[in-house]
């Protein structure tokens, strides 16, 4: 198998992970990672739901507000998982906003804390560029030990199998 | 888009392949070499280079304003001209009819002829359309060998992608989820089960 075709067969790790973090914003509310410390992890105003992989099926695309996650709920219970959602993050006290998709897993839309405007000068341009690689950094950290988070327990032989079950039980318990 | 302003989209790139020793000094002899030139004054359809990261109208980079150790910042400015599909439709009609009338009665151009008159209509359009200017940014993490460009469409990390490796000679691998994951559990019993993965299937309760 090339490795096109191990990527194109991974992409459910996508759909698996994105309606994880679902899961982790309504029940744990975040993450500790390592050097970023507690990190909140909420939803934000868009998620896209979509047939399991190899299922057949339409998109439903809400907006992350009371009524309209009751409907992405009911969309998970027949079946289908997180394509794309909006995801708020909470590091260090500064939030962070960015879009995911299942496919690529890129970061993209991704709107950070405010920052210095870029200046005229060399110097103001070096600060900002400093400024920004370091919240970027943070994000793209926090993305990866939320990932390493999901994989380590998806991929245990025991705990992997106990997610999926707890995963269901969320789904089915209707709330939002 | 967005890696110093604005909302970012990135894409991650790993650079692998040896730089030569005197890293600085190639870097500038390519970023040079291979800066954006203008189409302002021809009829080129697309021209892709390196500018300044914050200014797509310097291309000199006057002390070497890409470093910032360990950092390589540059902006891929990429000039396009399009011809609207109805202006060209237009004018090759034109043209068409022009070399229609210096015919004799009767006579009708080949499907060459007007293929060549099209081509002659599009080339009048496009000397006479602006180019468009847009402009992404680029930083490479040299320490890390990670790279990120401010941009996602894929006809963007195309023209990206070839000229990087033209002016650079240096690998470029996307870091697409699966090999990320691979890095992340790299030397880990769960690398394995990662290649051996079944999907979950649609999460719903035995009742």
């Amino acid at each position: 198998m090339d490795l096109n075709e191990i990527l194109n067969s991974k992409v459910f790790l996508g759909q698996e992970f994105l309606t994880w973090l679902w899961h982790l914003s309504e029940t744990e509310g975040g993450a500790e990672l390592g050097e970023l410390n507690w990190v909140e992890v909420s939803l934000g105003e868009r998620l896209v739901l979509g047939p399991a992989m190899g299922a057949e099926g339409a998109r439903v695309t809400v907006s992350g507000h009371e009524a309209s996650l009751a409907e992405a709920r009911e969309a998970l219970r027949q079946g289908k998982l997180v394509e794309s959602l909006r995801l708020g993050l909470e590091i260090h006290g500064e939030e962070y906003w960015l879009s995911l998709d299942a496919a690529e897993l890129a970061v993209k839309s991704l709107k950070l804390p405010s920052a210095a405007r870029m200046g005229e000068e060399p110097e103001g341009l070096e600060g900002l560029v400093l400024e920004r690689v370091a919240m970027i950094e943070s994000t793209l950290k926090a993305m990866e030990g939320l990932l390493k988070m999901f994989l380590t327990t998806r991929l245990d032989a025991v705990e992997g199998p106990e997610l999926c079950d707890a995963l269901a039980e969320w789904a089915a318990s209707g709330g939002a | 888009m967005g890696l110093l302003k604005g909302r970012a989209s990135i894409t991650r790139y790993t650079v692998g392949g040896e730089p030569p020793a005197g890293f600085w000094d190639f870097i500038d002899r390519r970023v040079k070499a291979n800066v954006f030139r203008d189409i302002e004054n021809n009829t080129d359809e697309i021209s892709v280079g390196w500018c300044a990261i914050n200014d797509f109208l310097d291309t000199e980079f006057a002390f070497m304003a890409y470093a910032l150790e360990p950092y390589v910042l540059l902006g891929l400015r990429v000039d396009q001209r399009k011809v609207p599909a109805a202006l060209l439709k237009k004018y090759a009609r034109l043209e068409v009819e022009k070399a229609q009338g210096y015919l004799e009665e009767g006579r009708k151009l080949g499907r060459v002829r007007r293929e060549e008159l099209r081509d002659k209509a599009r080339l009048g359009l496009l000397a006479r359309i602006p180019p468009e200017t847009k402009l992404y940014e680029v930083i490479w993490d040299t320490a890390q060998g990670e790279l990120w460009l401010g941009g996602s469409s894929r006809k963007v990390l195309e023209l990206f992608e070839e000229h990087f490796v033209k002016s650079f000679g240096l690998d470029l691998t996307p870091r697409l989820p699966f090999l990320v994951a691979r890095d992340l559990l790299a030397g880990s019993l769960d690398l394995a089960r990662l290649e051996e993965a079944r999907p979950w299937g649609p999460l719903s309760v035995e009742s």
